[in-house]
């Protein structure tokens, strides 16, 4: 297996708008609001016509942050310059919310490698008072990195990743390059049972079971994204 | 043509490849599971198809694609629906019907460097070179 270049341009990643509303907690018209005046910007603009915003994997991140910011209470005037302190301080911080390489391969498990900028911004946050930013900053972070990749649909991390270096940031099954869209007829009923999609590709029924229920709970949340910005 | 299968296509295509006149190699023969998409598409260069679900969404994956394609490579990219059955079986089943036309277009003499699989096998779009440089991204659904 070759060596991973670190400063590949593929890591740049993409994730299309539906998947930042669905995963982020955010409506897609917020974060057309946002793109449209400067407060997170999706770096690449739609294909085609019709065709979604592609955000990288970074800008999915301060997606992901932003919703928890103000969740937090933290003012939405204030936002874009915390996202800023955040990528100035944190240099590559996105990174610290992907499974780890190891010989090439991605390794589930602790998701918090990479990520020593951000636990000396919680060692830094203990010694300031509640309210503080650098503390909101730190537990925001701290919870993203918890999460993992997946954000709002992390509970299904145990067989789903993502990641900028495999199939273009799709949800993937983990240790593979099997997008989970692959398996959306192997539910019950579905043209294409479990047993016969694992044994087409050497992988567990429990891992193709695994992508239909993450595909299942995606489509709900980008169909709930969808409807709130109706 | 020698073949390039990525992960994500039933293995026994390969065979089935290789039976029709085409040797082909499975990503998982190679020893190369779970590799990432800069590697496979260099990889690629040393075969005259490379064989994949892959939708080559991100930008910078895109662009390497179309420049491996510009170089010679041919690409079949198979597309699924909600609905497909997408087990080898139909894999086969698809590529079988679909070869002929494949090879027309994507052999030595045919113009095609991009072909899209779509609808079962029932429908497929060819891109050629001229085509592709025209093109700004992946054709998307």
């Amino acid at each position: 297996m070759r060596e991973i270049d670190v400063n590949s341009p593929f890591w740049g990643g993409c994730v299309p708008t539906g998947a930042v509303a669905a995963l982020s907690g955010l409506s897609r018209s917020r974060l057309g609001r946002w793109h449209r005046n400067g407060v997170l910007t999706a770096s690449y603009p739609p294909y085609q016509p019709g065709a979604p915003r592609i955000y990288t994997w970074l800008e999915y991140c301060r997606a992901r942050a932003a919703a928890k910011l103000l969740a937090r209470g933290l003012p939405l005037r204030e936002l874009s310059v915390v996202l800023t302190r955040i990528d100035a301080e944190i240099p590559q911080w996105e990174r610290a919310l992907l499974l780890p390489i190891k010989g090439g391969r991605l390794t589930p498990g602790d998701c918090a490698a990479g990520s020593e900028a951000i636990t000396a911004l919680r060692a830094r946050a203990a010694e300031c008072s509640a309210g503080d930013e650098t503390k909101l900053i730190a537990d925001v972070l701290t919870e993203l990195v918890a999460e993992g990749p997946l954000g709002k649909l992390s509970a299904h991390g145990r067989y789903v990743t993502m990641h900028p270096l495999w199939m273009s940031n799709e949800p993937i099954l983990t240790g593979t390059r099997l997008p989970t869209r692959m398996f959306r007829s192997t539910g019950p009923g579905g043209a294409w049972p479990p047993q016969e999609a694992a044994e087409d590709y050497g992988i567990s029924t429990e891992q193709v079971c695994g992508a239909f229920e993450f595909e299942c709970d995606l489509a709900a949340l980008t169909a709930a994204a969808k409807s709130a910005a109706r | 043509m020698r073949c390039l299968l990525d992960e994500n296509v039933a293995r026994r295509l390969a065979a089935v490849l290789t039976e029709l006149g085409h040797p082909a190699s499975h990503v998982l023969d190679l020893g190369l599971a779970a590799s990432v998409d800069e590697y496979l598409l260099d990889l690629a260069a040393d075969f005259d198809v490379f064989i994949t679900f892959d939708q080559f969404l991100q930008p910078e994956v895109w662009h390497a694609a179309r420049t491996a394609m510009l170089k010679g490579v041919r690409i079949v990219r198979l597309r699924e629906t909600a609905t497909e059955r997408l087990g080898a079986e139909a894999q086969i089943r698809i590529v079988r019907r679909c070869w002929p036309l494949i090879e027309q277009r994507m052999g030595p003499e045919g113009d095609a460097r991009l072909a899209i699989i779509a609808r079962d096998g029932r429908r497929v779009r060819f891109r050629t070179a001229e085509q592709i440089r025209a093109m700004s991204g992946p054709e998307l659904p």
